[in-house]
């Protein structure tokens, strides 16, 4: 394990890099932050000083180069806008976008799972055409909009909870349900598909028939032999950590990392959106190989080689 | 039970994180205000943006004020002044104020901080360059500024950038350092501030002008605007900052709030591009046909919803000092504006190109294309290219350039935006005769205030007949206030200032 584990480290390092190339060379493509900070009216002078006290006449392969050097020694430069470092402005919001990422993705395993199991199981009920409509609402809505919806909608209209921002757990609730829509929607989906798939099986009808209880048979050999392949999706999901945090955080004025990237990014502001786009690939892969890793642990049949 | 510890760890997880710097509900005795911007920094030495100015000029305050209407400059900090000569500004400062850290306010303070508005930053562009000579301490509670050359609208930009920096803990703290815990002689202090959520001001009880009635002021980040007009609504704000004219209708229905709809110093208009090779544009009818064949006054009806006003064929508008009211406006006549261009040798028109911004104001990509649908009717074929801000900025290179002057900067002297238009100013994209730029010099030097008024009369009279921009209007600056709020008063230049606003 701890060899497969190792290699798959040391293959996710051209992962990383050709994010580094693509995030450096994108966000350099639609200008630089000088115009930003200083203002339309500012003279070609004052520009002209401002990218060279942040290096940014310099060419852009040195600039590239620097900027590796930096990254490896785990420097990932400072903001132009706050004039604070990067890893600084990371951690100070990265407990707002964990808290709501996780609290979205606890609300998408809980009722995703929930709701597909109980579809899968009753197929063809009442029950399973409502789960199945609720899905495709779920996959088609994008977020931005719900979440506006929500908003006027409970917000507003019936005025149950708060409209944004960050406080007590009333907070959460609105954001959350905007962030896990989607992956509900998927993950039931899914589970409706596997649970029907694992039902039809020999050994299911074998257990039936040895007179297990329904209950049994469902959540011991059924449920956990369609969790394998669920699980993939699970793992897939967790990236709605911070996927969709840019505009769930943006509309419910969030003070998260996917904020500050949007910002970031609007403003030009290189090193944050660089810094952000590599910190967060990071823990997505870091993520992937962990699930890859707990397979073994569900089915002691799988091996690493 | 894999999946039992899984579940358990993340809700143990999730318990933990929320235990950070949230937001507290303030309390009752306090106001909430949503604005639309996270400030990177609050000392004026760094930005110059009107919600930003919002924030920290509560804490930190100008020798000279300018009243809600802004066409006078009062006394603040500095008791009074007079002109000792044309190159020589003296000023008397209060007696007896404080920084809220307990240094004196004095005039060693004052040359400080007006040495750190002359050396540079955002507001230094009021100042043209090599203007600024020294200030002088005569006396603790007198300073004298020294300018190389005369330049009469010195108060008012004192009135806009003077603001005044605590010398001590400003040198020991430095310029990134103070803009994260300002200090000043304000009516408040920064309490808390969390990043992209929210900042607490409480008041201070040593302020010269005796404490505030409300005890806190709190600034919501919320840059969605939807999100800030539901908070108004719901009364989870008291004060919305910055809506657009599409909100206005719906928010006057709700009998729990007041808005304010007031005439607003940002100024759109379409830029002529006559500096770079020959075009139609050279030509002073072709560009007077362009100002008539849009109809101003159908785009704000339709597009604005009455909130904005056009602008009359001169920079400024009515309420603003050096406005001539003698000058008519470019009036909608197509059939006029096609008869010119023929005179002008264009009778089937001609092709341009237009770049206007996307997203970055309320409606301006809707505004370029209406521009262009005009332009189309009397022949002139334009291609609209509408960008995101950056790409904006980066570009402009087109025949035509949708764009708007920023309002908050400028002193209630017109003086900084005919700076804009003169040779030397940058980007400058249409040249007037020199005796244009002459007279713009010489009103910067006539201390008589009829006079310079004069100067800038005949200006707008130039201006007209030789139009540099395709003038279209100047929107209103709107706010949605919580009726439990007493005393509220919109500002001209969309900076908040709450001294004197009770709660009710």
């Amino acid at each position: 394990v701890l060899k497969y584990g190792l290699r798959r480290i040391l293959e996710a390092i051209p992962t990383l890099l050709g994010v580094c190339v693509i995030t450096f060379f994108l966000v350099r493509i639609t200008g630089d932050p000088a115009a930003f900070v200083l203002g339309e009216l500012a003279s070609p002078e004052d520009l002209a000083r401002f990218r060279a006290e942040h290096g940014l006449d310099r060419p852009l392969a040195l600039q590239f180069v620097t900027f590796i050097t930096d990254v490896a020694r785990g420097n990932f430069g400072v903001s132009v806008r706050y004039g604070e470092p990067v890893s600084a402005l990371f951690l100070e919001r990265l407990p707002a976008t964990l808290e709501l990422g996780l609290t979205a993705y606890i609300v998408a395993v809980v009722l995703g799972v929930g709701l597909g199991v109980y579809a899968g199981v009753r197929a063809g009920s009442l029950g399973d055409r409502l789960v199945r409509v609720l899905v495709l609402v779920g996959q088609a809505v994008p977020g931005f909009y719900l979440g506006l919806l929500l908003i006027i909608l409970v917000g507003v209209q019936l005025s149950l909870l708060p409209t944004g921002g960050r406080g007590d757990w009333r907070n959460l609730i609105l954001p959350a349900i905007t962030l896990s829509s989607h992956s509900i929607a998927l993950i039931a989906r899914f589970a409706r598909a596997q649970i029907q798939d694992v039902l039809q099986q020999d050994y299911i009808r074998t257990a039936r028939s040895k007179g297990l209880g329904e209950r049994i048979v469902l959540w011991r050999h059924g449920l956990k032999n369609a969790m394998i392949p669920l699980l993939t999706v699970l793992a897939l999901q967790s990236s709605i950590l911070f996927s969709g945090a840019a505009v769930t955080e943006t509309v419910f004025s969030w003070p998260g990392v996917g904020r500050m990237a949007v910002r970031a990014l609007i403003t030009r502001d290189y090193s944050v959106v660089q810094g952000t786009v590599l910190i967060l690939t990071s823990i997505v892969v870091l993520t992937n190989l962990l699930v890859d890793l707990s397979y073994g642990l569900l089915d002691p049949r799988i091996k690493y080689g | 039970m894999i999946m039992r510890t899984f579940l358990a760890l993340l809700v143990t997880t999730s318990l933990i994180l929320t235990i950070g710097p949230v937001f507290a509900a303030p309390s009752r005795s306090a106001i909430t205000v949503g604005v639309p911007v996270d400030p990177p920094t609050l000392s004026p030495e760094e930005t110059a943006l009107a919600p930003v100015e919002s924030i920290f000029s509560h804490i930190l305050e100008p020798l000279v004020a300018l009243d809600a209407k802004g066409g006078q400059t009062r006394p603040w900090l500095a008791e009074s002044w007079r002109w000792l000569s044309p190159t020589n500004l003296e000023l008397r400062l209060k007696r007896g104020v404080r920084f809220s850290n307990g240094e004196p306010f004095d005039a060693a303070a004052a040359k400080y901080s007006i040495e750190i508005l002359a050396r540079g930053g955002p507001q230094a562009v009021l100042i043209p360059k090599g203007l600024y000579k020294e200030t002088t301490v005569v006396d603790d509670s007198t300073v004298r500024i020294s300018l190389n050359q005369p330049y009469s609208p010195l108060v008012s930009v004192l009135a806009r950038g003077g603001y005044m920096y605590p010398p001590r803990y400003h040198r020991e703290l430095g310029k990134v350092k103070f803009g994260q815990q300002p200090v000043g002689t304000g009516p408040y202090k920064l309490r808390q501030r969390v990043k992209d959520s929210h900042i607490v001001l409480e008041a201070n009880r040593t302020y010269w002008g005796g404490p505030r009635k409300v005890s806190e002021i709190v600034f919501r980040i919320i840059p969605e605007v939807t999100a800030r007009i539901a908070a108004v609504e719901r009364g989870e704000i008291d004060i919305a900052y910055d809506l657009p004219p599409t909100a206005v209708a719906r928010l006057r229905r709700n009998q729990n709030l007041v808005v304010y709809s007031i005439s607003g110093q940002r100024k759109f208009f379409v830029r002529f591009e006559t500096n770079r090779e020959p075009t139609p544009l050279d030509d002073p009818r072709v560009r007077i046909a362009l100002n008539m064949a849009v109809d101003k006054h159908a785009i704000i009806k339709s597009l604005f919803q009455e909130q904005a006003q056009a602008l009359p064929g001169q920079y400024l508008l009515p309420n603003e000092f050096g406005y001539n009211p003698n000058i008519r406006m470019f009036s909608y006549d197509p059939e006029r504006a096609k008869a010119l261009l023929a005179r002008a040798g264009y009778p089937d028109g001609f092709e341009m190109e237009i770049q206007s911004t996307l997203g970055r104001y309320a409606l301006d990509k809707e505004l370029g294309e209406t521009v262009v649908a005009y332009l189309q009717k009397i022949g002139v074929r334009v291609k609209h290219d509408a960008m995101e801000w950056g790409a904006f900025v980066r570009r402009r290179d087109a025949d035509l350039l949708s764009n708007n002057l920023v309002g908050t900067l400028v002193p209630p002297d017109p003086h900084f935006i005919y700076l804009t238009t003169i040779r030397g100013a940058p980007r400058l994209m249409h040249e007037f005769p020199e005796t244009y730029d002459q007279l713009v010099l010489q009103a910067a030097e006539e201390v008589d205030q009829k006079k310079r008024e004069s100067i800038y009369m005949r200006l707008a009279v130039m201006v007209n007949s030789n139009p540099p921009w395709l003038f279209l209007h100047a929107p209103n600056d709107i706010y949605a206030v919580n009726k439990r709020v007493q005393g509220f008063t919109p500002r001209f230049d969309q900076i908040l200032r709450l001294y004197d606003v009770t709660i009710r």
